[in-house]
This record gives structure tokens, sequence and C-alpha cells, in this order.
């Protein structure tokens, strides 16, 4: 049986390691998206 | 007299055998010695030289360093050198150090965790400096995105802001570096005797104090690595620059090395170009040659 205190201090270690996956993946996330998609969509809006 | 004799009677292939080591690393040796430092000794040479668009021998002393120091743009290209290298330094060590101490916690799907913060290292910085530019870009990426879903107000311009362009390039590094950093330290603290946490325990000490007092101490050496490594990535730094802003706005995200291939190669200063990559060597060598004197001094020592 674990204390409160050690389970929020797992959650918190995993939240933060989980977050930061998720930092970590955007960029792949992004060029993955992105190799999808035409040249027309991809470009930048322009006025 | 029996050693004479013997080495009269040394056959042709005892002589190949001693002298095959060299005859195959020589060839290597050669061309480390003419294309690393035989260049090295070249661009010196022309530093002191009137160089334009081709490499000329017109002897001209210091006046292409004291045409250097009067340039803006190498000012600029310094300035930005010390804040994005400190920044990309400390903020990669940080996170780093951080998530190799969060890892060392007996996660579950460690490995899967540590191959996510580690592939950023096994992207080319061009790929890393296009992909940031797009999530950058006020046109295309996280500003439209936050836009386009509601907030009207959000602004994230920073990639064509000159006075923070270069924070923009700090942000990229260290989505790149930080994850090789904490697999350097992860794999230092793998190596710390656990008997000595355990006493720490025993002794009613916290985690958190275990870690600042004991363990990170003594991953001193591993400091030093990563410090070494981070900062001659940070003077180097060329190809980010180029993928990412290519210098710009104007010359605001300039660094160094983006500095001297525009005047060696596009601008037609060779001259200048080439004092200006003499002071970069000089640069890394200041933080090279010290830390290993001290590391070559130390296993004297041992």
């Amino acid at each position: 049986m674990t204390s409160p205190s050690l389970r929020l201090s797992r959650i918190a270690i995993y939240t933060t390691l989980l977050a930061a996956c998720a930092l970590y993946l955007v960029p792949l996330l992004v060029m993955l998206l992105t190799s999808f998609k035409t040249p027309r969509t991809s470009a930048p809006a322009t006025c | 007299m029996t050693t004479a004799i013997a080495q009269r009677r040394a056959s042709p292939l005892d002589a190949l055998q001693r002298w095959l080591p060299k005859l195959v690393l020589a060839p290597s040796m050669l061309i480390v010695l003419v294309g690393f430092y035989g260049y090295i000794l070249w661009t010196f040479i022309l530093s002191f030289t009137n160089s334009s668009f081709m490499p000329s021998y017109k002897w001209v002393g210091l006046a292409q360093y004291a045409r250097l120091m009067d340039n803006d743009r190498w000012w600029v290209a310094s300035k930005n050198l010390l804040v994005f290298g400190g920044l990309f330094i400390a903020i990669s060590l940080a996170v780093g150090v951080l998530l190799a101490v969060l890892l060392d916690q007996r996660i579950r799907r460690e490995g899967f965790i540590r191959t996510v913060y580690l592939y950023p290292m096994a992207l080319s910085m061009i790929v890393t400096g296009t992909a940031w530019k797009w999530l950058l870009n006020p046109g295309l990426g996280l500003d439209k995105l936050l836009r386009d879903w509601g907030w009207e107000g959000f602004r994230f311009d920073w990639l064509v802001d000159p006075d923070r362009v270069v924070y923009c390039l700090v942000i990229a590094a260290v989505w790149q570096a930080s994850g090789f950093v904490m697999a350097l330290f992860l794999a230092g603290l793998r190596g710390v005797d656990s008997s000595i946490v355990r006493a720490a325990q025993v002794d009613g000490a916290s985690l958190p104090v275990i870690y600042l007092r004991i363990v990170l101490p003594s991953l001193r050496p591993v400091f030093f690595s990563a410090l070494m490594i981070l900062a001659h990535i940070a003077i180097k730094s060329f190809d980010l620059v180029a993928a990412m802003t290519a210098g710009g706005p104007g010359y605001a995200s300039d660094l160094p090395a983006m500095f001297m291939y525009s005047f060696t190669f596009s601008r037609g200063q060779m001259g200048m170009g080439s004092a200006s990559a003499i002071l970069m060597l000089g640069a890394i060598l200041a933080i090279l040659v010290p830390y290993l004197y001290s590391e070559l001094r130390g296993k004297r020592h041992d």
C-alpha cells in the first residue's frame, strides 16, 4: 500500500514526463502532417 | 650476439608486420593533416591577406581583423552567440538533468519515453530548423492555429521580430540537444553506487536532497562533458540558422558561423571571413584547451 503523498509524486513525475513527450513529438507530427499536404495547402497565408 | 643474429635473420614478412599498422594508418593521417590542419593553416594565412573573391597572398597584417572589429554585423553575430550559447547551454542542461532524474525513478515504459526524448538527436539541424520554422511561422504555425481556434488576441511572431528571433533559435536547438544531455546524465545516474543513496535514505534525507547534495555533485565529469559538447555545438551553429532564419530578419539572427559563410562565399570578402573563422577557432580552443588540460592532468595523477 503506497502513501497518498508518494502516489501524488508518482503522478507528478508521470505527468511531467508525458508532457515533455508531447512537446518532443509536436515537430514530428507537424512534419508528418505537412508531408501529406499539397504545396498550395501547406503555403503560408498571404494577404 | 644471439640478438644480432636473430635481427639479421628477420624475414621481410616480420618487417612488413612491424610496418603494417603504420602503413594502414598513413592515408587517414595524411587526409587529417591536409584536410583539417592544412586548411586551418591556410585559413590562418588568408586572414592576413587582402583575399576577396579568390585567395590572394598580398600581406595586409592585422587589417582584416581591424575591419572585422569595425563591422556592426560581426558584433550583432557575437552578441547573438552569447545570448544563444548561454541560453542554449543552460536550458539544455537544466531540461536534460530534470528528465534524467525523473526517468531514473523506475518508470514504466522508460525505453519508449527515452526514445521519444532522443529521436531529435537523430535529425539533422536542417530538418530541425525547417520544422521549427513552420511551427513558429506566424502565417501557418502555432500563431495561426491558436487564432483559428478562436484565440483572436494570440500573437507569437518572434520569428519575424528582430529583437526576439534569436530565442526561436534557442527553442529549436534546446529541443534537439536536451534529449542527448538527458542520455548522458541518465548513463551517469545509472553508474552511481546505490548503497550511497540507501545510506542517505537511512539518515533521513529526502529524495530531492539526495539528488541535489549527493548524486548530482558526483556527476561533475558528466556535467563538464555535456558543457563542452553543447558549447562547441553553439559556436559552430550554422545549419540551424541557415534553415530557420537565414540570419534574418535583416541580420538580426546572424551567428559567427553564418557571418563567416556569408562574407567568405557570398560577399567576396574571403580575408575578413577567414579572420572571423580564426576568431571562432580561438573561442572553441579557449573552451577546449583548459578542459583537455584538466582532464589529462587528472588522468596523469590517477
